[in-house]
């Protein structure tokens, strides 16, 4: 039988979803003397919730985002809600469903929109889910989540590793525009500018190149490079300027 | 050796092997027959679970080292130990032992829950794993199916995931049924059961 070349992953190769998922399964393989919280964070736009999905699903991890009503009840309702248990009735039983169930699972927990927490001071929960479980957890949080956590000196020395989310390089644009643009071709130069103006942000990109293939479709082109686009605006995600008097 | 107390039961309506995944933690050591007559007592004929659906998944179990068989010995039944207890989901194990990752949909279901906003298209990159690839049809009808049940709200091409509706783990499923209508006496007479589900292996 002839060897089957196995098919490439499906995911965008992007950066940030390759660190994002490496970082998680650091936590996940750690040796046992190493603690088991690694943080994933970075401006909104650049790209976190796909890094996020992808790790979720390649980990089959317990994903739950915080809201700022999150009260502790409430925090335990929802993680063991995202597991398919009954929740007990007491936050005490809640909390010991969650560990037990993450430490036969032996599944990681993703928390997203850990901001909310560290306002409301609620953070504590996760440590002692942490403490009881020892599963490897992922935060997920806004730039300042490193800073934020300082604070709260217990939960920092407890965290194995910080994952930066990084801006859209140029080749993250390429593997963008790939995945994204099925019905136009966009060339390099194009998208050299579609990158420069996007300024870091995935989301800006993808509402580029959305524009660019629905114009280039519009006009019945296969290919859109940067002369067919000539003078026309980019989603820059600002508000628009003042027009100038002709 | 009693068995140590479970503190976790699982959510929501269970297929046939959730119940006897339920039994089987419940139990920790148990016979065909103990583990049918736990799942089944207290219920009618239609719903039972006959002994061959439980022999078929734990073959599966044993397979796959979840579960261990004692000696086969003449005269007596076989007895089984849990020896790896996962959690309150129900392993989804082939009958050959190898086992499985959540179905298509389960994972469109979480997928759509992290992403928040997401053409199909990127729903099914996020939810695709090597080897179980997700069609862009499968992840189109899926968004579909759901924003007609009020989960997802469509705007173009693009979806957006209720929160409200975020009603738990268990991936919604999309069923068929076919029915036998007379138009003489405007009744349905006769309806299959419903089919389509993707998560019961």
């Amino acid at each position: 039988m002839s060897s089957i070349t196995c098919p490439s992953p499906n995911v965008a190769p992007l950066a940030n979803v390759g660190s994002c998922l490496s970082t998680l399964k650091r936590a996940i393989n750690r040796p046992a003397h190493l603690p088991g919280i690694v943080c994933f964070y970075g401006p909104s736009g650049y790209g976190k919730s796909t890094a996020a999905t992808v790790a979720t699903i390649r980990t089959d991890a317990v994903y739950v985002q915080a809201r700022s009503s999150w009260t502790r009840k409430a925090a335990h309702q929802s993680i063991l809600k995202g597991m398919g248990v009954i929740p007990a009735a007491t936050v005490a039983g809640m909390s010991d469903q969650i560990a037990e169930e993450l430490a036969l699972s032996k599944r990681p927990l993703i928390i997203d929109e850990v901001d909310y927490l560290l306002e409301r001071g609620t953070i504590e929960i996760i440590r002692d889910i942490y403490e009881a479980s020892l599963a490897a957890i992922m935060l997920v949080g806004e730039e300042g989540l490193p800073n934020k956590l300082k604070r709260w000196e217990r939960f920092h020395g407890r965290v194995l590793d910080w994952c930066p989310a990084q801006p859209a390089s140029l080749d993250d644009c390429t593997a963008l525009a790939k995945l994204h643009a099925v019905k136009a071709r966009i060339e390099d130069d194009l998208l050299a500018a579609v990158h420069s103006v996007a300024a870091g942000s995935v989301r800006r990109i993808c509402v580029n190149i959305a524009r660019i293939e629905e114009q280039a479709q519009l006009e019945g082109r296969d290919v859109m490079d940067l002369a067919a686009w000539g003078k026309r605006e980019f989603y820059t995600g600002e508000a628009p300027s003042r027009r100038r008097a002709a | 050796m009693p068995a140590p107390t479970r503190h976790c039961a699982p959510a929501g309506a269970l297929t046939d092997r959730e119940r006897l995944w339920a039994a089987m933690r419940a139990l920790s050591v148990f016979t065909i027959a103990d583990l049918c007559l736990r799942v089944n007592t207290g219920r009618s004929r239609d719903e039972a679970i006959s002994h061959g659906k439980a022999r078929d998944y734990l073959s599966g179990l044993v397979r796959a080292g979840i579960v261990a068989k004692s000696e086969v010995k003449p005269f007596e039944h076989t007895t089984f130990g849990l020896v790896r207890d996962m959690g309150v989901r129900a392993p989804r194990v082939r009958k050959n032992g190898v086992i499985l990752p959540d179905s298509g949909r389960t994972r469109m279901w979480k997928a759509m829950q992290v992403l928040g906003e997401f053409s199909p298209r990127e729903l099914m990159h996020a939810a695709s794993l090597p080897g179980a690839e997700i069609a862009h049809n499968e992840a189109k009808g899926y968004c579909l199916w759901l924003s007609r049940g009020g989960y997802l709200a469509q705007t173009g091409e693009r979806f957006r995931f209720v929160r409200a509706r975020n009603t738990g783990a268990k991936a919604p499923q999309i069923l068929r049924v076919k029915q036998l209508y007379d138009p003489n006496t405007d009744q349905v007479v006769y309806s299959t059961d419903p089919e389509g589900r993707d998560d019961l292996l």
